[in-house]
C-alpha cells in the first residue's frame, strides 16, 4: 500500500467516526456536540454591503451633516417657483440657537432657468414661553421668465407670454399665540419690484403682449410698504398632513404705493380649511375653500403681479402654473384620501375656480374645473411628497412636489 | 494505485459509510435518559464576540421584501428545536419558565427583572451621553452609586404613554420568562442632570463637541413637565455584560458557539407573535432585541434580550398606536392592493374598529382584535412559523395572568389617568381571552399532564378556562420501541385513562376527543415502579396552520 493509499483510507475511517463511535446517552450530550461542533466549524456571518452602508450613514449621521451641513453651511436643492427648472445653491442655517428659540438663515439659489433667489431671516419662533413669535427678513428674486397669459378668466391658453419679476423685500412680523390654536398678527414690509422683458425662448415677452391697459404694472413698476393683520384658528390634528381638524385664517393687506401713487389698494385672504376622517382616520374628505379678494379707490389699480393667481400644482391642478390672472379669486377643492400603505395615500381630487373682476362676480357661476388622482407619501404623519395628475379641459398636468396642498 | 489498491479502497470506502451510518441509527433514539430537559445544558464559554451592528431600514427592506430564514409549509411542518421532549422550552440564554410555570407574586411581577434599583437621588445623574436624533431625546446617566441608566421622555402631545408602554412591556415580558432591562418611571427636577466629566456631544448638525449644561437645558426645553415642574422618565438599567448588538429573527449568531438553531425555528421567538399580540407590541424588530456577553454559573455566554416596549399596548413611543397596527404590515401588499383598487371603499374590519381612545392609555382595542391574524409592523421568520403547538405553549402562560395581576403590572405604568389604566385592563383582559379561545381551539389543549394512582391526569385548558365544558376523552395504549419509535397496540388495553400493564420500558398513550386529527401523545418511561411522563407530542389539522395567516 503506497502513502497516498494509506492516507486516503485511513481518512475514510476516521471520518466514519469508528474511534469515537460511543453512543450518546442523555440529550445534554448532544446539545453539547452540537455546539462544540459549532465552535469548531463556525458557519460565515451574514454580511451585507448595502447594510454596513446603512449603518455608516446612521453612525456618522451623514443625513444630519447633509441636513444642517457644516457648522450651518449646506447645500439647498429644489424648485424656486413652479417652472423655475432644478435650483441649487448654498445655505446658511442654524435652527439650534440658544435651544431652538432662535433661528438664523441665509440662501441663495440658482435654478437651471436661471432664476436667482437671496433669502435671509433671523427668527424668534417661541418668545415668552411659545405665546410670541417675531421674525426679520429680507429677500430678493430675480426669476427671468415668469408665465402670464393675460388679463381675467378669458384668458387664453396660446396667450402664453413670460416676463422678468425681479424685486426686494424687506420686513418683520410679529405674532401672538393666546392658545394653541389661535394666533394673530402683523406683518409690515417694504416691497419694491422690476418688471423686465422675459427671457424664455419659446414665449413672447408679456411687454410685447399685453399693454399697460390690459396689463397694469407692465410698463411702470413701483415700490410699496405692506402692512398686514392676520389671525386664525388652527384645529388641524397635524399641520404638517392633517386628518382631521379645521383650519381659519384670513390676513387683511394693506398696499401702499409709495412712488407712482396708482396701485395703492387692499387685500382680502380668507382660507378655510376642514377635514372630515372616518374609518380611523384611514380614509379622510378634505376641503378647501379660499377667497382673494382686492379694493382700490379710484384712480388706483392692483399691479399684475400683485394680482390674485389660479393655476398649478396648489389650486387648479389640471392648468398651467400662473393661469389665471384678476383682481379676485375663488377657489374650492376637495380631495378624497384613502390610505393604501402606512406610508402612502391617494386621493381623488376636484377643483373650482376662477379669478374674475368684479365683485359681483364673487360666486360659483362659471368656474373653471379639474379633477384628478394623487399620491401623498407620508414620514411620520407629514406629508414629504405628493404626486398629482390634473385633468381639465385644457389637457392634463402631471405635479412632483415636496409638500402637502393642505 | 494499483487495481487491487483500488477495489480494497473501495471497499474500505463502503465499510467506512456503513459504519458511519451504523452509530447515527444507534444514537437516532427518541428519549434519553436526561429528557425531559427542564434547562439546557450549561452554555459553553464564549471567546471574543463581535460587536454586531444592524441597520433598522435595511431590517425593514429586508425582511419585507426579501422574507430571509427557512419558512415552514403546512404540509412540513418543523417543529421548534428549543423545546423539550414534553414540549416545553427549557430554560436558556433566550427564555426562563417564569410565571408561565410557576406563579410569581404579585410583588415579583411588578419588580420585573429586579437586576438594578431605582436611580438614587441621593446626588446629581451625571450625562455620559445624549441623544439628540429621532422624535424624542434621550440621555445615559450615572447615578451616585454609579449605576448607569437611559433615561427616554415623552412628548408634550402624548405624555406618559411611550414611557408608561416602556416600564409595563419590561414588566410583562420579564413575566413571560424573556430577558428585558430593569425599566423605572422616574421624576425629576433639571438640576438632576449634570454634564458629566469628559462627555462627548454630536449635537444637531451632526458634529461631535464636548456636551455643556446649556445643551442639556436646550434639550429638555422639548420635554413636557408635570404640574410640579418636573420631567418625567422612563430609566431603563444597563443590561448586565457588555452589549455585542442585536439579534435577528432568522439564521445563527456566527460567533455564539451555543445559539445553534436556526432563528426562526426557536418557540421562544416563534411564540413572541403570541405575547406580541396580547400586548400589541408591533414594534419587534431585530433592533429591539440586544444581545450582551455575562458570565453567568462561572461561564461567559452570550444572553439574548428584548429591549424597549414603548411602542406596546395603545402607544406608538411618541404618540397613539396607529388603527392599523397588529392588523397588518407597515407594507402589506394584499391589503394595499385592495384599497387601491377599491378606491379605499372596501374597508377591512380593523378599519372600521371603534376604539375607546383614552389620552394616557393610548389606543387599544379588543372586539376586531384577532389574534390568528395578528401581526408585527413587518415581516418576521420566526413569527410567521409560529405553529399550534408553540401557540399553544404561549397562550396558557398568558391565561395564567389574573386580573389582579393584570392591573398591578398596568399601574407600573404610573399613567395618571385611572380611567387610562382600567381601559388598559380590561381590554387586555378581553384580548387575553380571546387568545385562549383561540389557540387552545386549535390543538387538544391539555397541559400538566401526569400519572396519579396508577391512571393518566390531565387538564384540559379549554374547560378549566370555560371555553368549553368538561368532555370525554379517548386513549389509545400500546408499547413504545425508543430505538426504532415503533408503537405496538397493548393488547386488552382500555380506551381509559388507566395505565395498561406492559413489560416495555416506554408507553405511548394517544389521546383524543372527537377529532382524530387532533391529538396529544404521551410517553411515559417506566422508572422502577413509576412511570414518568418523558414526552409529550401534538397533532392538529393541517387547516389549524392554513387559517394562521402568514
Amino acid at each position: 500500500m503506497n502513502t497516498s493509499f494509506g492516507r486516503v483510507l485511513a481518512a475514510l475511517i476516521v471520518a466514519s467516526g469508528l474511534p469515537g463511535a460511543q453512543e450518546t446517552s442523555t440529550r445534554s450530550a448532544l446539545i453539547e456536540e452540537a455546539r462544540a461542533e459549532k465552535q469548531k466549524n463556525p458557519p460565515a456571518e451574514e454580511k451585507s454591503g448595502i447594510e454596513q452602508a446603512l449603518i455608516v450613514v446612521k453612525e456618522r449621521r451623514l443625513l444630519d451633516k447633509w441636513r444642517y451641513g457644516w457648522h450651518g453651511l449646506r447645500p439647498r436643492v429644489g424648485a424656486l417657483v413652479t417652472g423655475s427648472g432644478f435650483a441649487f445653491g448654498p445655505e446658511f442655517l442654524r435652527t439650534d440657537i440658544r435651544g431652538g428659540d432662535v433661528s438664523f438663515r441665509v440662501t441663495t439659489q440658482f435654478s437651471t432657468s436661471r432664476y436667482q433667489l437671496y433669502d435671509t431671516e433671523l427668527a424668534f419662533p417661541r418668545l415668552a414661553d411659545n405665546h410670541v413669535f417675531v421674525s426679520l427678513g429680507a429677500r430678493h428674486r430675480n426669476y427671468p421668465h415668469m408665465q402670464y397669459y393675460g388679463p381675467g378668466p378669458d384668458s387664453k391658453r396660446t396667450g402664453r407670454s413670460s416676463y422678468r419679476l425681479e424685486d426686494n423685500m424687506f420686513g418683520f412680523t410679529v405674532g401672538v399665540r393666546p392658545v394653541r390654536q389661535v394666533y394673530m398678527g402683523v406683518t409690515g414690509d417694504l416691497l419694491q419690484v422690476n418688471i423686465g422683458p422675459g427671457t424664455h425662448e419659446r414665449f413672447v415677452s408679456t411687454d410685447r403682449s399685453y399693454t399697460e391697459a390690459q396689463t397694469p404694472g407692465i410698463q411702470r413698476q413701483t415700490d410699496f410698504l405692506q402692512g398686514s393683520v392676520f389671525a386664525a384658528v388652527d384645529t388641524r390634528d397635524v399641520a404638517g398632513g392633517p386628518r382631521s381638524g379645521t383650519l381659519l385664517r384670513a390676513d387683511l393687506i394693506y398696499n401702499k404705493d409709495t412712488d407712482l401713487r396708482m396701485n395703492t389698494h387692499r387685500r382680502l385672504n380668507m382660507e378655510a380649511q376642514q377635514y372630515i376622517p372616518f374609518f380611523n382616520k384611514r380614509r379622510v374628505i378634505a376641503l378647501r375653500g379660499r377667497s382673494e379678494l382686492t379694493y382700490k379707490n379710484p384712480g388706483q389699480q392692483v399691479p399684475f403681479y400683485l394680482q390674485p393667481v389660479l393655476g398649478g400644482s396648489n389650486d387648479l391642478r389640471g392648468f398651467r402654473p400662473f393661469r389665471f390672472h384678476d383682481d379676485n379669486l375663488i377657489l374650492f377643492n376637495a380631495e378624497y384620501r384613502y390610505e393604501i400603505f402606512a406610508g402612502l395615500d391617494m386621493a381623488v381630487f376636484a377643483d373650482a375656480g376662477k379669478v374674475f373682476h368684479s365683485k359681483k362676480q364673487w360666486n360659483v357661476r362659471d368656474m373653471e374645473g379639474s379633477y384628478g388622482i394623487g399620491m401623498r407619501f407620508n414620514a411620520r404623519n407629514a406629508v414629504v411628497m405628493r404626486v398629482d395628475a390634473g385633468f381639465s379641459h385644457e389637457g392634463f398636468m402631471v405635479w412632483v412636489k415636496f409638500n402637502n396642498i393642505f | 494505485m494499483g487495481q487491487v489498491q483500488q477495489h480494497i479502497l473501495v471497499a474500505a470506502a463502503g465499510l467506512a459509510l456503513w459504519l458511519t451510518a451504523l452509530p447515527q441509527q444507534a444514537q437516532a433514539k427518541k428519549f434519553y435518559d436526561d429528557d425531559p430537559l427542564l434547562r439546557e445544558p450549561k452554555p459553553k464559554p464564549v471567546g471574543d464576540i463581535r460587536r454586531r451592528k444592524a441597520s433598522e431600514i435595511y431590517d425593514y427592506f429586508q425582511n419585507t421584501l426579501g422574507k430571509p430564514g427557512e419558512k415552514i409549509v403546512p404540509s412540513k411542518p418543523v417543529r421548534a428545536k428549543d423545546i423539550s421532549t414534553t414540549d416545553e422550552v427549557p430554560d436558556n440564554a433566550w427564555y426562563v419558565n417564569r410565571h408561565g410555570k410557576r406563579r410569581m407574586s404579585i410583588e415579583e411581577l411588578v419588580r420585573g427583572a429586579g437586576y438594578a434599583p431605582t436611580p438614587s437621588m441621593n446626588g446629581r445623574w451625571e450625562v455620559t451621553s445624549a441623544k439628540t436624533e429621532g422624535v424624542t431625546p434621550g440621555f445615559t446617566v450615572k447615578d451616585s452609586t454609579g449605576r448607569r441608566y437611559q433615561l427616554k421622555f415623552d412628548v408634550a402631545q402624548a405624555h406618559e404613554l411611550g414611557t408608561g408602554a416602556d416600564v409595563m412591556g419590561s414588566k410583562f415580558y420579564w413575566a413571560f420568562g424573556y430577558w428585558v432591562p430593569q425599566n423605572f418611571i422616574v421624576y425629576f427636577p433639571l438640576e438632576q442632570l449634570v454634564v458629566g466629566k469628559g462627555t462627548k456631544f454630536i449635537d444637531q448638525r451632526g458634529q461631535e463637541r464636548d456636551l455643556r449644561q446649556e445643551d442639556i437645558d436646550d434639550i429638555m426645553k422639548q420635554v413636557p413637565r408635570d404640574s410640579q415642574n418636573r420631567f418625567r422618565a422612563v430609566a431603563s438599567a444597563y443590561l448586565e455584560g457588555q452589549p455585542v448588538g442585536p439579534w435577528k429573527y432568522n439564521g445563527v449568531r456566527a460567533d455564539d458557539p451555543n445559539d445553534i438553531w436556526p432563528h426562526e425555528h426557536l418557540r421562544a421567538l416563534r411564540a413572541l407573535r403570541v405575547f406580541n399580540s396580547w400586548v400589541q407590541h408591533t414594534d419587534a424588530k431585530s433592533l429591539n432585541g440586544l444581545d450582551t456577553v455575562v458570565t453567568a454559573g462561572g461561564v461567559k455566554h452570550v444572553r439574548h434580550h428584548l429591549i424597549d416596549f414603548s411602542a406596546a399596548f395603545g402607544a406608538e413611543a411618541f404618540e397613539p398606536k396607529s388603527p392599523r397596527a397588529g392588523f397588518v404590515y407597515l407594507l402589506d401588499w394584499k391589503d394595499s392592493a385592495r384599497s387601491f383598487f377599491t378606491f379605499g371603499l372596501a374597508a377591512p374590519a380593523w378599519v372600521r374598529a371603534d376604539y375607546d381612545y383614552v389620552d394616557q392609555a393610548g389606543r387599544l382595542e379588543s372586539k376586531v382584535f384577532d389574534p390568528e391574524e395578528w401581526k408585527p409592523n413587518y415581516y418576521s421568520p420566526a413569527m410567521v412559523n409560529l405553529l399550534p403547538d408553540d401557540a399553544f405553549w404561549a397562550a396558557k402562560t398568558i391565561m395564567k395572568f389574573t386580573e389582579p395581576e393584570v392591573r398591578a403590572i398596568v399601574a407600573t405604568s404610573e399613567y395618571s389617568s385611572k380611567e387610562g389604566q382600567d381601559y388598559l385592563v380590561r381590554v387586555l383582559m378581553e384580548r387575553q381571552r380571546k387568545i385562549g379561545q383561540t389557540w387552545f381551539s386549535k390543538v387538544l389543549p391539555l397541559d400538566n399532564i401526569r400519572v396519579e394512582n396508577g391512571r393518566l391526569a390531565f387538564d384540559d385548558l379549554g374547560a378549566v378556562y370555560k371555553y368549553w365544558a368538561d368532555r370525554s376523552y379517548t386513549v389509545a395504549w400500546s408499547d413504545f420501541d425508543n430505538e426504532t419509535e415503533r408503537r405496538t397496540p397493548i393488547p386488552g388495553a382500555s380506551t381509559g385513562t388507566a395505565v395498561p400493564r406492559s413489560q416495555s420500558r416506554y408507553v405511548a398513550a394517544e389521546i383524543s376527543s372527537g377529532n382524530p386529527q387532533m391529538t396529544v401523545t404521551v410517553y411515559l418511561r417506566r422508572r422502577g415502579e413509576e412511570m414518568q411522563v418523558v414526552g409529550v407530542e401534538r397533532t392538529w389539522p393541517t387547516d389549524s396552520i392554513i387559517s394562521m395567516k402568514r
